[in-house]
């Protein structure tokens, strides 16, 4: 009894991704199957799992532990019973976006939407709305570093189609 | 005409000469930005949108101006939030022939939302009160275009102009008196636009402030229609019944702070599963009948009596009556009825007098200030939670599985018995519960006497966890006396807390005790009473740990008492 719970605990069956660079990870199945692209390739097809290696085309390898880490934080905040305290979630997200650019915010966004994860991506999606949130549209221009491909003329006849967007201006 | 024209030329040279200078200072911004890039843009829209919805609704409405694939991108955006804020910012309504050219163009945009295929408006939600009948007719065109844009949830709030109306400045009011007597005659109601009734893209209907008519020709058909809520609207009996028997796929239903409606017919709505009507005035009926509704609830102030019917809801899971007109004889009879019912709460029913419940289902059940209950008879074996608030009543319990008791008892001064009929009603409890909640309103209203004491067996002699909260503090005020009390009222308990506030301030005393074996009566006479079949907790007390808290619940003292130290401490 002893020695098959032991073995089955060592033998936590781990998936290997490829990142868009060719570097490789080995991940807990569990955790692999938060992204619902990693899990439809196996739909139908279980035993491929142990040597398969599943290609993440728009993953870099740079965002990839930090992506896990999130998954992995939060498989175990839904299962635990009673649920983790609101600080404590908050905690690990604002942990999370620290230290992170706009520029690798925007990359992971397009890393969750590739792997179709909801949590993820809703996670992502508002913090980067918070940071763009009661800014002018210079500043969101500038900040995401689009280029305006309007002639003067375009733009002011837009601003005007929609002038009431414009007046009463809140902004930070 | 002239003068439009004139208006625009300025608004566009003045936009022109805005653009420029931001153009200038953006050069700047992008030489050093140049190789970035433009990532954002590079995301799908449906992403874009995503990130949008965090937003306030103007800033989304502004990204339009970025570039042209975010024009596109605020061209295609499901939503649209529209109040006050947007409407008339800096309290412009005051000028409103200026106003409606600038919100002409926010209506030229709802009327040019074009949806790729199969795409359609999410959701559409105004939020306004109504100034002027050319306001109105701005309201009713928007809520057209979205209709014609497919609109899957529309939430329209209309507030009354009561208190804007008091802060307006007299002389523009003179100058205004046409539209302020519009204003007053009309401001309680909307006249929603009969086609919101057939518009079968709708899924969400959340309605406030609204006259709901229905024209002759017209029938309701809201194909989609999942969640409706009404709140402050006028309609009347025929047109709600219309429309509820109009929306085969509704699942739920609010109906509150209406008038005007009469009765109201739900059957037959298969897939109806919550039902919530409150405080709507005048309403004198509700049938319901072969629903498979999980959970009802209803509040309706006694104005006038008020009339349920419920037949053939076997599913009805939660039930919730609020100061409903409801009989002793007409609860026990629907409750034998629902054999799934696991909730149930009693909120200020008035005619309940002799409650009698038996249901083998039940799990939850409270009573909160039904005045002239003198008398309750509950058969419910699965029963867990049960909450009491109310005055002194005769108690029949049957429920073997309770675990959580919450009693409130108000004290009325004329019952020289009280104290005796409250312990007899703690003893009802013994057998059942092991976590029981007891709320007080005074210090002195649980006091035994000495020969009480000697009398009567301790009520709760089973009870592991007590927990007690006291309302008023009157001096003289121990808290010594207090635990001795309980320990009477529940000896050889695990824990004990006491909850009260003494000047001002929220205290709470925890403690925990350990008993020496063994429990059994040993036929001693001591002046703890007639514990009987325990031994007298004062002979088996072996330790105590106690904890202060203050307010925020932080911990601010801890002591541990051997059993002979407390025992000094409390006489």
């Amino acid at each position: 009894m002893a020695s098959s719970s032991s073995s089955s605990s060592t033998q936590v069956k781990k998936i290997t991704l490829k990142a868009a660079d060719g570097k490789h990870f080995e991940v807990e199945e569990p955790v692999a199957m938060e992204m619902e692209t990693v899990k439809s390739f196996f739909v139908g097809n279980e035993d491929a799992m142990k040597d398969m290696v599943v290609p993440l085309l728009n993953v870099s390898s740079e965002h990839m532990p930090a992506i896990l880490d999130f998954y992995r934080n939060h498989s175990e905040f839904r299962k635990r019973t009673p649920p983790p305290p609101a600080e404590e979630v908050k905690a690990f997200n604002e942990a999370f976006l620290e230290n992170k650019s706009d520029e690798q915010l925007m990359e992971m966004i397009m890393a969750a939407n590739f792997l179709n994860t909801k949590e993820l991506l809703n996670f992502l999606t508002e913090a980067a709305a918070n940071r763009i949130k009661n800014k002018s549209v210079e500043y969101v221009r500038a900040f995401f570093g689009i280029e305006n491909d309007f002639t003067p003329e375009e733009e002011a006849r837009i601003r005007a189609e929609n002038e009431w967007a414009f007046d009463g201006l809140d902004e930070d | 005409m002239f003068l439009f024209l004139r208006i625009l030329c300025i608004h566009i040279l003045n936009s022109i000469l805005r653009t420029v200078l931001v153009q200038e200072s953006f050069d700047i911004v992008k030489k050093t930005r140049i190789d970035e890039m433009d990532m954002i843009s590079e995301l799908p829209e449906p992403i874009l949108h995503h990130i949008l919805s965090f937003l306030p609704f103007k800033q989304v409405a502004r990204t339009c101006v970025l570039s042209k694939k975010w024009e596109e991108t605020w061209r295609t955006y499901p939503v649209f939030k529209i109040d006050e804020s947007i409407l008339f910012p800096k309290d412009e309504w005051r000028y409103l022939d200026k106003r409606m050219k600038s919100l002409n163009y926010l209506e030229q945009t709802l009327r040019n939302r074009h949806f790729k295929d199969l795409v359609c408006m999410e959701k559409f939600r105004m939020k306004t009160k109504l100034f002027g009948e050319e306001f109105v007719s701005f309201v009713d065109r928007c809520i057209c275009y979205a209709i014609g844009n497919n609109v899957k949830k529309l939430k329209l709030g209309i507030y009354s102009i009561g208190n804007d109306v008091k802060k307006m400045n007299l002389g523009i009011l003179s100058k205004r008196w046409h539209e302020l007597e519009f204003v007053l005659k009309s401001n309680r109601w909307y006249d929603l636009p009969p086609i919101v009734l057939c518009a079968k893209s709708i899924e969400v209907l959340k309605l406030r402030g609204c006259k709901l008519e229905l024209p002759r020709k017209i029938n309701v058909k809201l194909a989609s229609l999942r969640r409706m809520h009404l709140v402050e609207v006028y309609s009347n009996s025929h047109v709600i019944n219309n429309l509820l028997a109009g929306c085969p796929l509704i699942e739920e239903i609010g109906i509150s702070n209406c008038e005007g409606i009469e009765s109201v017919e739900l059957f037959g709505l298969e897939r109806l599963n919550d039902i919530m009507i409150a405080d709507n005035m005048g309403l004198e009926r509700v049938d319901m009948k072969k629903l498979n509704v999980s959970s009802l609830s209803i509040f309706q102030p006694l104005t006038i009596p008020f009339e349920i019917n419920i037949t053939i809801c076997t599913n009805l899971k939660n039930l919730k009556f609020v100061e409903a007109y409801i009989t002793d004889e007409w609860l026990c009879q629907l409750i034998y009825e629902l054999p799934l019912l696991e909730c149930l709460e009693l909120c200020h029913c008035k005619e309940l007098k002799r409650i009698k419940i038996s249901s083998p289902s039940l799990k939850t059940f409270s009573i909160f200030g039904c005045m002239y209950v003198v008398e309750l008879k509950i058969d419910t074996l699965n029963l867990t939670h049960f909450t009491y608030d109310g005055g002194m009543m005769f108690l029949c319990l049957n429920a073997l599985a309770l675990s959580n008791v919450d009693l409130s008892l108000f004290r009325s001064n004329t019952d020289t018995y009280w104290n005796a009929k409250f312990i007899e009603l703690l003893a009802q409890f013994h057998k059942f519960s092991e976590m029981l909640s007891l709320r007080v309103s005074k210090n002195e209203e649980f006091i035994v006497s000495k020969e009480l004491r000697q009398m009567i067996p301790s009520p709760l002699s089973s009870c592991k966890h007590l927990n007690l909260r006291i309302d008023t503090i009157s001096q003289p005020f121990s808290i010594a006396k207090v635990v001795d009390e309980l320990l009477w009222i529940a000896p050889h308990i695990k824990t004990l807390s006491i909850e009260y506030f003494l000047s001002g301030a929220f205290k709470k005393t925890s403690f925990e005790f350990s008993y020496k074996k063994p429990l059994v009566y040993e036929d001693e006479i001591s002046s703890c009473g007639n514990s009987f079949p325990l031994s007298c907790w004062q002979y088996c007390i072996e330790k105590v740990k106690l904890e202060f808290n203050d307010c925020e619940g932080n911990s601010t003292k801890g002591y541990s008492l051997e059993g002979r130290e407390f025992l000094e401490k409390i006489y």
